[in-house]
C-alpha cells in the first residue's frame, strides 16, 4: 500500500474538544485517482496536508510508503514522493522565472547540477508549459500558474500528486487545464491522483469518491455509486452533476441508461443505443 | 518622482555589458566606487568619466536613462555644493553681497558632486543591464566567497528573489484594495495631513492581513517541496565565467590602476 | 433606464508599448430592477466594463450614465455615485479591515455622510440580508469568521451603501456549492423583493441560466449579445463559438441533435433536457 491512514484524529487547538479530523482509516494503492469531497469545513484540506507531513496527527499514524510522517528524518522522502499543489496559485511559486520554479523542488533535494536541466525541460513538457519557459509568474493565467506548480512537483519525480482545492480559484478552461493534465499523468504515467474539490464533476473519471463531513469519510465509493443517491449527496452539501440527475430522471422514466454513466459522451452513446 | 528612480530598473538589450557575468559587473561597480573616493583631481575624474561614458554608450542602455537617475539626487548635490563653495575658507573667486566663494571651495563642489553624480550612474548602470535574477545569482556568489557572509549568502539571496518575485503580486493586491475600498466611498485625496494618513488604514489593514496569508502559504509550498535551506542544495544554472569578463577584468584593472595612480602622481 | 452606457471604449497604457484594448464600442441599456449576468472568459473585459460603471476607470471615449447622472462629470462627488452603484469585487473578503463587523460594514455609509441612526438601521439591515444574525456576528472580528461568513460580511458592507444598482464580480467563487446557491439565493431575493439592480459577472454559465433574467456576452472587448437569458443561450451555435461552455444539459441536446436524434437544442435546463428525451423517446415507441 502507497499510503495507510490508521485511526488518525487532529485538533488545531490542544484545549478544544473538537477533532478537525476526527478518526480515519484509509488506504491509497499506487495509481489509484482518488477524489475527496465534503462541504468548506468538512476536514477536507486538514486530511490533505497530513498525508505528506505537513501536519502530523494529534493521535494515529499515517505511513508513506512504509515511512511514518512522525519520523522527521523520512520527511524528505515522504514529500519528494507526495507532491502537493495548493489552492491559490500566486502563494506557490517561489522564483521569477517559470523554470526556475519547476527546478527549485529538485535543487531541494540536491540533484547534481547536470542532470537539472533534462529534468525540469520533461516535467514542463508534460504539462504543456515548455514554451513558456523563460516567462514570468504573473504573465501566465491561473489555469498556466497551477500547471507550472504541478510540473513544480513533477520535477521531484513523485509518486502520488494530491491537489488541494487547486481548481477553486480557476475560470472553467483554467480547471479544465488542471483537470486534463492530472488525468493524463494518472492514466499514462501511473502517478497516483488525489484531487480535492467542490466541484462534482471533476471526478466523475476517479477510481473512488471520498466524502468528508465533520472529519470522518461519510462515505468511499466509486462514482457511479456515489453519485447514485443524490439525496445523500444534498445532505453532505454536495452538489451531483447535471448529466447524473438528467441520467437518473431518465432511468425512473424507464429509459434504459447504465448505472456507470456519469458523463455527456456516455449519455449521449446510451441514448443513441434506442434509436 | 517614483518613475525617475532607475536603480533597480531593468532594460533588457543585447550588448556586451548585458552579457557579463554578474559577479564580473558587481565587482566592477564596487571598485570603481572605491576609486572614486580615492581621486580627488581633474585627471582622475577624466579617466572616471571616460570609462564610464563607453560603459553606458556600450550598453545601448539610452543615456537618458542614466541622466534620468540623477534627477532625484540633483536637489541634494546643488544644496551640499552650494554651502561648500560658500564655507570652504580661501582665496576668493567671486563675492555676491556678503557671500564669498572660494576657489577651494568650488573645487571641492566639483570633485563632490563628480562623485555622487558617477556614483549614482554606475549603481544605475548596474541595475539597468542586469536582470534582477542575475544580481541575486551574483550577489550569492559572491556572499559565498567571504567568510564573514558566507553563512547569510543564501537566505539573502533567497529573500530577495521571493521579494522581486512578490512584487507584481503586492502591487496588483493594493490595487484592488484600493479600488474596492473607493466603492465604499473611501476618499484618499482630501482632507488634512493625518486624515489622509488615517485614510489608508482600509487599504493597509487588509494589505497585511492577506501578505501574512500568502507568506504562510508559501512557506508551506516551500516546505512540500522539500526545502530545507541553503544545506545541500544545487543549482540548476551555474554562472561562468567567459572571455568578455576576463577581457573585462583587464580593461578595469587597468582604468582602475590609472585613476589610483592619477591621485598618487598629483599630490606628490 | 438605469444605466445607459454608450460607446464606451477603454485602452490600457494608451500610446505607450503595452497599449491595450480592453473594451471597444460597447453601448448597452440597463433597466432599474434587471438582473443580468454577465459572461465571457477571462480577459474579455468583463472587470475593465464594471469599473467604469462606479469611474474607478474613466473612458477613452464614451460615455456612462447612472440613473440621470453622468458618472464621469467632474461636478459629480464620488459619494454620490457609490449611493448608485455598489461594486463587490472578487474574494471581497479581502477589503475587510475593521476590528468588528458592525464597524466594517458601517464604513461605506459613514463614508457617504448618512446620520448615525440611519446607519445604524442599514448596517442591521443589510447583515441580515445577506443572511447572517446581527446579534450573533456584530461584535466580532471579520476574520475569526468562516470563507463564506467573511464574503457576506464584504457584501453586507457594500449594501450597506443602498446603492440602486448592486455589481457582483464573481461573488459565489471558492464556495462550495451549497454554499453558493444560498449566496445566490440571498443576491436574488434583494432583486425580487428590495428592486435593487442586479449585475453578476460569472464565469458559471449554470448560475447565469439559473438565475438571470437577461445576459451580456463578451468576447474579446466586444458586447457580442445581449438579450433575454432564454433566447442568448438558446443560441446553441453562438455559445459554443464565444469560446464559453454551455451548461451539461445543453450540450447534451447539442450532441444529440449531432447524431441525428430531433432534439430542440435550444434547451438549456436540466427539466428542459429531460423533457425532450422523454418526448423523442415516446415518439420512438408510437412508431
Amino acid at each position: 500500500m502507497m499510503i495507510q491512514v490508521r485511526g488518525v484524529r487532529y485538533k488545531y487547538d490542544s484545549d478544544s474538544d473538537s477533532y478537525a479530523v476526527d478518526g480515519i482509516d484509509l488506504d491509497l494503492a499506487q495509481g489509484e485517482f482518488v477524489g475527496i469531497v465534503g462541504h468548506n469545513g468538512s476536514g477536507k484540506s486538514t486530511f490533505a496536508k497530513m498525508l505528506n507531513g505537513l501536519i502530523l496527527p494529534t493521535e494515529g499514524s499515517v505511513n508513506v510508503l512504509g515511512m511514518d510522517t512522525k519520523d522527521e528524518k523520512s520527511l524528505i522522502q515522504i514529500r519528494r514522493n507526495i507532491g502537493m499543489v495548493f489552492q491559490n496559485p500566486d502563494n506557490q511559486i517561489v522564483a521569477t522565472i517559470v523554470e526556475e520554479d519547476v527546478a527549485f523542488g529538485v535543487e531541494n533535494l540536491g540533484i547534481e547540477q547536470t542532470k537539472i536541466r533534462g529534468i525540469v525541460d520533461s516535467a514542463l513538457t508534460s504539462v504543456g508549459m515548455y514554451s513558456s519557459r523563460l516567462k514570468k509568474p504573473h504573465q501566465l493565467s491561473g489555469g498556466q500558474k497551477q500547471r507550472v506548480a504541478i510540473a513544480g512537483v513533477l520535477a521531484m519525480n513523485p509518486r502520488c500528486i494530491i491537489l488541494d482545492e487547486s481548481t477553486a480559484m480557476l475560470d472553467p478552461n483554467g480547471r479544465a487545464e488542471v483537470i486534463t493534465t492530472a488525468l493524463r499523468l494518472n492514466k499514462e504515467e501511473g502517478v497516483t491522483v488525489v484531487l480535492i474539490t467542490h466541484y462534482m464533476e471533476e471526478l466523475v473519471n476517479a477510481d473512488r469518491i471520498i466524502a468528508m463531513e465533520n472529519g470522518k469519510i461519510a462515505f468511499d465509493l466509486p462514482p457511479a455509486k456515489a453519485f447514485s443517491d443524490s439525496g445523500r449527496l444534498r445532505s453532505l452539501r454536495l452538489g451531483v452533476p447535471e448529466i447524473v440527475q438528467i441520467a437518473s430522471i431518465l432511468r425512473e422514466n424507464g429509459i434504459p441508461i447504465r448505472e456507470n454513466t456519469l458523463d455527456v459522451e456516455g449519455l449521449v452513446e446510451d441514448i443513441c443505443q434506442l434509436k | 518622482m517614483l518613475q525617475d528612480i532607475t536603480i533597480g530598473q531593468y532594460y533588457p538589450a543585447d550588448s556586451p555589458i548585458h552579457a557579463l557575468d554578474p559577479r564580473t559587473k558587481l565587482k566592477a561597480v564596487f571598485f570603481f566606487i572605491f576609486c572614486l573616493f580615492w581621486v580627488n583631481n581633474i585627471y582622475g575624474f577624466i579617466f572616471a568619466g571616460v570609462f564610464l561614458s563607453s560603459v553606458v554608450l556600450s550598453s545601448k542602455v539610452p543615456v537618458g536613462y542614466v541622466v534620468k537617475g540623477l534627477k532625484p539626487v540633483l536637489f541634494v548635490v546643488s544644496l551640499t555644493m552650494l554651502m561648500s563653495i560658500l564655507t570652504i575658507p580661501g582665496d576668493e573667486a567671486f563675492r555676491i553681497f556678503v557671500f564669498k566663494g572660494t576657489w577651494q571651495g568650488l573645487r571641492q563642489a566639483g570633485i563632490m558632486a563628480a562623485r555622487i553624480f558617477m556614483l549614482i550612474s554606475s549603481a544605475s548602470m548596474l541595475t539597468l543591464a542586469t536582470s534582477t535574477i542575475d544580481l541575486t545569482d551574483g550577489l550569492e556568489a559572491l556572499f559565498l566567497k567571504i567568510p564573514l557572509l558566507k553563512r547569510f549568502a543564501h537566505d539573502m539571496s533567497m529573500m530577495m528573489c521571493i521579494a522581486l518575485r512578490f512584487i507584481p503580486t503586492l502591487v496588483d493586491e493594493t490595487d484592488r484594495i484600493m479600488k474596492a475600498q473607493m466603492s465604499r466611498g473611501a476618499d484618499f485625496q482630501s482632507g488634512s495631513f493625518a486624515q489622509r494618513a488615517k485614510s489608508f488604514i482600509p487599504i493597509l489593514v487588509p494589505l497585511f492581513v492577506s501578505a501574512f496569508q500568502r507568506a504562510y502559504e508559501l512557506a508551506m509550498a516551500m516546505e512540500s517541496r522539500c526545502y530545507t535551506g541553503g544545506e545541500g542544495r544545487t543549482r540548476m544554472k551555474l554562472l561562468e565565467y567567459t572571455k568578455l569578463d576576463y577581457t573585462a577584468n583587464v580593461v578595469m584593472v587597468i582604468v582602475f590602476c590609472s585613476m589610483v595612480a592619477s591621485g598618487v602622481l598629483v599630490n606628490r | 433606464m438605469s444605466i445607459e452606457v454608450r460607446d464606451l471604449t477603454h485602452i490600457y497604457a494608451q500610446g505607450t508599448v503595452f497599449e491595450q484594448m480592453a473594451i471597444e464600442d460597447v453601448s448597452f441599456d440597463v433597466g432599474a430592477i434587471d438582473f443580468i449576468g454577465v459572461i465571457g472568459p477571462t480577459g474579455s473585459g468583463k472587470s475593465t466594463l464594471i469599473q467604469h460603471l462606479n469611474r474607478l476607470l474613466a473612458p477613452t471615449k464614451g460615455t456612462v450614465i447612472v440613473n440621470g447622472i453622468d458618472v464621469n462629470s467632474k461636478s459629480v462627488p464620488m459619494r454620490e455615485i457609490c449611493k448608485r452603484v455598489g461594486i463587490v469585487f472578487q474574494y471581497p473578503e479581502y477589503q475587510l479591515f475593521e476590528e468588528t463587523v458592525y464597524k466594517d460594514v458601517c464604513f461605506g455609509p459613514k463614508n457617504l455622510g448618512f446620520d448615525k441612526e440611519k446607519i445604524d438601521f442599514l448596517a442591521k439591515e443589510s447583515i441580515e440580508l445577506v443572511g447572517l444574525d446581527f446579534e450573533t456576528v456584530k461584535d466580532l472580528s471579520p476574520f475569526e469568521l468562516s470563507g463564506g461568513q467573511k464574503r457576506r460580511v464584504a457584501i453586507a458592507g457594500v449594501l450597506a451603501m443602498k446603492p440602486q444598482i448592486l455589481v457582483l464580480d464573481e461573488p459565489a467563487s471558492g464556495l462550495d456549492p451549497a454554499g453558493r446557491a444560498d449566496l445566490l439565493d440571498s443576491i436574488q431575493k434583494m432583486n425580487k423583493e428590495l428592486g435593487i439592480c442586479i449585475i453578476l459577472v460569472s464565469h458559471n454559465m449554470d448560475d447565469v441560466a439559473h438565475y438571470c433574467d437577461k445576459v451580456m456576452v463578451f468576447s474579446k472587448g466586444r458586447l457580442l449579445r445581449y438579450g433575454r437569458t432564454a433566447e442568448v443561450f438558446a443560441d446553441s451555435d453562438f455559445l459554443l463559438s464565444s469560446g464559453l461552455a454551455p451548461p451539461q444539459s445543453k450540450q447534451l441536446l447539442i450532441e444529440l441533435k449531432k447524431r441525428g436524434i430531433p432534439v430542440d437544442d435550444s434547451v438549456f435546463s436540466i427539466e428542459g433536457a429531460i423533457d425532450e428525451i422523454l418526448k423523442w423517446h415516446s415518439s420512438l415507441a408510437g412508431k
